[in-house]
């Protein structure tokens, strides 16, 4: 795995909170981005509009960040969840001074209503989306190399339901051979030898679903787990080894 | 509504690459700013595309719709009925001012026909009831026709051309059977005309049909020649006089 993932996230940014609190300064900066990209989509849901860094709502992270430094304890649960909330609610308090809205007033006291089970799906699902734009941005690099981008992948990628689930059997296939898969990376070609005479792959979708393949193939992998359900087909029956080794 | 999902892979300038959950990448146009990494829900490119052409198709199929059923021009059949014709002559509307013109209306379709076929099959039905004999002088069907722009002159002239017409072929048809009644069949009638005499036709910037009656007459006594007992129909009298160009003795 090159990039965290949600766990993985979560893990780092606790180890280095508490490396901080032990007094590493620098350990912050490990974590600082991901911090910065969390507040910001936290603030961006409770707005209810999109918030760049550059934004005035987006102002309150860093003091926020540094607040809930100093306050947090590991008894307090996950690092990620006491700021998410801490930045939420300044953030309702800021929008509460600016203006008194009837919209307003009706969005804050659904959110004082939220329950806890809620709140916590909330700020999952924000880290969920930074760590998918982790390994899509994983996965661009990835493509890079093959001098690939993804706008080339949608001109490329299969219209046809069933091409699309041959050209996803092909990548798997090649995933889960280490001889096939290492052939791709080293020669950046698809093996369509052994995957015709082995395999009985269509030589035409190899042809021109090649960009697909390879994308789908790097995802495999590189085990980018968010986006593998996107890019795995349907098993077949009596095809239950594609779906247990993937 | 048919609807997109899935992950945004890439945003640049209203243009994003999602990935739908089938695997595929698809190219969206979208006014909201996207996040990388975040879930999007709304409509394809292609769908916005289809959704845009049936509008537009509905919009011309309305549009269309209004404008062949709005009258352009009122023309007005002796005093008993008169007609609300569109932009392409023809008859979208149809209003009877008198008993007679009622009971035309009830007997006849005249909804949707060009002004020619409407107006030849009111005078077939006038002549119808008044019973008339085939040679007499038939009763007088003034014509009008009354554009709702006055200065379409052009328009008036041509529904009040076809409005000609349309009486004409009524007097035809009304004359052929009165033939066929008294045992001269059109093609038996050929003698009526052994010159081959041109026929007089109404004058083209006459503007109420049969105003004139010795004109009807004219129209009324021409011999059978040209009238159509199935193989010749549609035959204009005058253009195949025209086109026999002038006739030797010898022909006949």
């Amino acid at each position: 795995m090159i990039d965290p993932g949600k766990n993985a996230i979560n893990d780092l940014v606790d180890k280095c909170v508490q490396r901080f609190q032990a007094g590493e300064e620098h350990a912050l900066d490990e974590i600082y981005d991901y911090l910065v990209q969390f507040g910001l989509r936290v603030i961006a849901k409770t707005c209810g509009k999109y918030i760049d860094s550059g934004d005035e709502e987006a102002a309150i992270i860093p003091d926020v960040i540094l607040n809930v430094l100093d306050k947090y304890s590991s008894d307090r649960g996950s690092f990620m969840m006491y700021l998410g909330q801490a930045i939420k609610n300044r953030t309702i308090d800021e929008l509460r001074k600016k203006k008194r809205k009837p919209g307003l007033v009706l969005f804050r006291k659904e959110t004082e209503y939220l329950t806890k089970a809620i709140e916590t799906a909330f700020f999952e699902d924000i880290i969920d989306d930074i760590a998918r734009k982790q390994e899509i941005k994983t996965l661009a690099q990835l493509l890079a190399q093959f001098d690939l981008t993804f706008g080339m992948l949608v001109d490329g990628s299969p219209r046809q339901a069933r091409t699309r689930e041959e050209a996803q059997r092909a990548a798997l296939i090649i995933a889960q051979d280490q001889a096939l898969s290492s052939y791709l990376m080293d020669k950046g070609m698809l093996p369509h030898k052994i995957l015709e005479e082995q395999y009985h792959v269509n030589r035409n979708i190899l042809d021109r679903y090649r960009k697909y393949i390879i994308a789908t193939v790097l995802i495999h992998i590189n085990d980018l787990g968010y986006l593998k359900p996107y890019v795995l087909p349907q098993p077949r029956r009596g095809e239950k080894w594609l779906e247990s080794k993937a | 509504m048919a609807r997109i999902k899935g992950v945004v892979m890439e945003y640049n300038d209203g243009q994003a690459i999602i990935m739908t959950p089938q695997g595929n990448f698809e190219r969206i146009k979208t006014k909201k700013p996207l996040e990388v990494g975040e879930y999007y829900y709304g409509n394809s490119a292609t769908m916005q595309k289809r959704y845009a052409m049936i509008a537009v198709l509905l919009l011309a199929l309305t549009l269309g719709t209004w404008d062949f059923f709005a009258v352009q021009a009122y023309a007005q059949v002796s005093s008993s009925l008169e007609l609300g014709v569109n932009r392409w002559n023809r008859v979208v509307m149809v209003r009877p001012l008198d008993a007679k013109g009622a009971t035309i209306l009830r007997e006849s379709n005249l909804t949707g026909q060009r002004v020619e076929k409407a107006v030849e099959i009111i005078i077939d039905k006038s002549l119808n009831e008044e019973s008339l004999e085939p040679h007499s002088a038939p009763a007088k069907f003034p014509l009008s026709a009354q554009p709702k722009d006055k200065r379409n002159v052009k328009f008036k002239q041509n529904i009040e051309k076809e409005m000609n017409k349309g009486l004409q072929n009524a007097l035809k048809k009304r004359n052929s059977h009165a033939d066929i009644n008294n045992g001269k069949s059109p093609i038996n009638n050929r003698d009526a005309n052994p010159n081959n005499e041109k026929i007089k036709e109404l004058p083209k910037d006459q503007p109420k049909g049969l105003k004139n009656n010795n004109k009807s007459d004219t129209v009324n006594k021409r011999p059978d020649k040209y009238e159509n007992n199935g193989r010749d129909k549609g035959n204009n009298p005058s253009k195949s006089n025209r086109s026999a160009g002038p006739q030797k003795p010898g022909n006949n």
